[in-house]
């Protein structure tokens, strides 16, 4: 997944534009099932956060609907997003605006 | 013999489940690896698409991951399996149990579509509120190990 594009990519199908240069964000986004304590519990546990940070996130989540959790490269990203993953959390990437 | 995770001196937990319980696990185990190996659209909770607004970028991330992700959350069903009669756990096995323990909520909470306030009466298929039986009491056991492992 390496991609030392030094222009944008264009995805064809939905012709949205990725910027190798803008940041990326993950965000975390509310569903009905996972556990509140859970969510806050794997945020700690993944990213190192206190538990107030990981509460104010997951509270985030649960009343916003999503919550950016971490930032960076998109490499770093893509692996904190699959960690979301294996511990079910729904998880996606996008750049920064 | 009540439902407990406690957490001891040195890292590792002390777990106490009750037989019929065990046993609701040890049924629902293969269930789920059947499905996740099958690729059955039922797991599709477990492999959400990190690039929604992206085709080729979410296809290259799955290229790029392959079976990894499923095999993290096979090898989750594993350890619970294996330490099913257990009293004691290291820590990286409560974790394993936590995360499966989650999977499992997930797919069976997909499955029937519930939402936040969802209540059994809810459903009328004997089925389904057998099913939602089972999810509100792994949601039980899920937070009981949160508690004991986020040390509360």
């Amino acid at each position: 997944m390496t991609a030392p594009v030094t222009t944008p990519t264009v995805d064809e199908e939905t012709d949205t534009t990725i910027d190798p240069d803008r940041p990326w964000v993950v965000i975390v986004w509310n569903d009905p099932i996972n556990l509140m304590s859970y969510v806050t519990h794997v945020l700690q546990k993944l990213f190192g956060y206190s538990r107030e940070k990981a509460t104010a996130l997951m509270l985030d989540v649960h009343h916003k609907g999503k919550a950016v959790v971490s930032n960076g490269p998109r490499e770093k990203c893509e692996l904190d997003v699959f960690r979301l993953h294996e511990h079910g959390l729904w998880a996606t990437l996008s750049q920064d605006d | 013999m009540a439902l407990s995770f406690r957490r001891n001196g040195d890292g590792s937990f002390s777990i106490t489940i009750p037989q019929q319980e065990r046993q609701l696990l040890e049924q629902l185990i293969p269930q789920m690896r059947e499905l996740i190996e099958s690729h059955d659209q039922l797991a599709w909770r477990l492999f959400p698409n990190p690039y929604p607004d992206h085709d080729k970028a979410a296809a290259d991330y799955a290229e790029m991951i392959g079976d990894d992700l499923a095999e993290r959350h096979l090898a989750a069903l594993s350890i619970v399996e294996e330490t099913l009669e257990s009293k004691r756990l290291e820590e990286d096995q409560m974790g394993a149990w936590m995360s499966a323990v989650n999977d499992l909520r997930l797919v069976i909470g997909t499955r029937l579509e519930v939402e936040e306030e969802t209540e059994i009466d809810d459903y009328t298929d004997e089925i389904d509120q057998s099913l939602f039986l089972t999810y509100s009491y792994l949601g039980i056991m899920l937070d009981r190990i949160v508690q004991a492992v986020s040390g509360e």
